[in-house]
């Protein structure tokens, strides 16, 4: 892995476009009840009764603009850890934007993100299992 | 040798020519040869195919790129630049994603992609207010369907199809219109996040952003009713997966994978919205019917 500082600058980056994607997102989760909508679901949750991947983001994003973590990780904690990063993008973005701070440039060998999205991966089946668990056996949980 | 960067004007010492990362503000710039000897050799083969994840060197294929129309504007003029440059994108995309620079400015990209989705919003406010008076009875029967919802539920509802009918379809536009730029770097930055992820995102994030502003033009025809609005959207992923298969030198599985991902991702809700929109709609037709 390799990291650059660059010098103080505000030059419009990725960080910046996550950080504003992240605001957008939690702006909208915050002043518009998204969840309680009545056309908005997870169609296979609905059909099957077995949850997607996703289920529960919109939760997350709810519960998260409101600043209530633990309601957040219950819904799915991939998704809280997302928004909590999103949260940080905000933060840098702000910090970079308005004051100039770099932000680094890290980029990493082939091999390294081979293992990133080897991680990923499982971060995503282990997250998955735990909302499956979580939505159609909760006393596994529970005890 | 010495180096200006383009975008922050730092003149800085360098030992090689071609594309690398000013040391001042850290965007990527491309140091041409003052001897005009050949670029300098590739960065070694990664273990993907379609180039490493993150914002690494980019490929040799990039050194030989040029200026598309729209970034010549200086000598083509406004309108000449404009419509040469949709042309291009709509006709030949695969000459323009060959030709254009990842690493040129991506207020090009915005403010051509503003500019078709702006036009495309200005011709569609005549369309809708024709088509919302032709339907003003569907909506209504809509509306009286949401009686059974909870208070709360039915004023959002009910304020969702009013802004989207009668005088709320100029307001909308026009927002849509004013929202353009945080639409698009919303969109760029979670291309770019699954591009990462898959693997093709060589070129770096201002690469991508480019590719998803030259690839809304099609929009400048989504108003064209029935029709239109049906095309448009799918002619620019079409492009989306082509432009950035090109401008991030990777494989189009790969940038077929990133760019449908989101997609895929978001289908349960989108599928439960039309499910629910379908209903809705049949529930109308069908109260209509026994009227």
């Amino acid at each position: 892995m390799r990291a650059h500082w660059p010098a103080p600058n505000r030059v419009f980056g990725f960080v910046d476009a996550l950080g504003l994607t992240g605001a957008a997102g939690l702006l909208v989760a915050r002043f518009v009840p998204v969840a309680r909508l009545p056309f908005w679901g997870c169609a296979i949750r609905r059909t099957t009764g077995w949850p997607c991947p996703g289920c529960g983001l919109t939760r997350v994003a709810d519960r998260m603009s409101h600043f209530n973590v633990a309601g957040a990780w219950e819904a799915n904690p991939l998704g809280t850890v997302a928004a909590a990063l999103f949260m940080v993008a905000v933060a840098a973005t702000v910090l970079h934007l308005a004051f100039k701070v770099p932000m680094p440039q890290v980029s990493l060998t082939p091999r390294e993100w081979y293992w990133v999205r080897v991680a990923l991966a499982v971060v995503v089946v282990v997250n998955y299992g735990f909302v499956v668990v979580h939505t159609r056996f909760p006393w596994l949980l529970a005890g | 040798m010495q180096a200006r960067c383009p975008h922050c004007s730092n003149v800085f010492n360098t030992d090689r020519a071609g594309i690398q990362f000013c040391p001042n503000c850290g965007q990527q710039i491309n140091v041409p040869d003052p001897a005009g000897a050949a670029p300098p050799p590739p960065p070694p083969p990664s273990g993907f195919p379609g180039g490493t994840g993150g914002p690494g060197a980019p490929g040799p294929n990039a050194l030989s790129r040029g200026s598309v129309p729209w970034e010549e504007r200086g000598q083509l003029g406004v309108f000449g630049a404009f419509f040469e440059n949709w042309k291009m994108v709509f006709m030949q995309p695969e000459q323009f994603w060959r030709r254009m620079r990842p690493d040129g400015a991506l207020s090009d990209a915005l403010f051509f992609g503003w500019i078709c989705f702006a036009v495309n919003g200005l011709l569609n406010i005549p369309v809708q207010l024709v088509s919302m008076a032709i339907n003003r009875g569907q909506v209504d029967q809509l509306i009286n369907a949401t009686k059974d919802l909870p208070p709360e539920v039915r004023r959002i509802v009910q304020q969702y199809i009013g802004v989207f009918t009668g005088a709320g379809t100029v307001g909308a536009v026009i927002g849509q219109i004013i929202l353009y730029p945080v639409i698009m770097i919303v969109t760029a930055a979670i291309l770019h996040l699954f591009a990462m992820i898959f693997g093709a995102s060589k070129n770096g994030f201002n690469a991508t952003a480019r590719v998803v502003g030259y690839s809304n033009a099609p929009y400048i025809l989504a108003w064209i009713p029935c029709c239109g609005g049906l095309i448009a959207p799918i002619y620019t992923v079409v492009l989306q997966c082509w432009g950035l298969a090109r401008a991030q030198e990777t494989t189009t599985t790969r940038a077929v994978l990133a760019v449908l991902a989101p997609g895929i991702l978001l289908c349960c809700c989108i599928v439960g919205l039309i499910a629910v929109i379908a209903g809705a709609a049949g529930a109308a037709a069908g109260a209509g019917a026994t009227q």
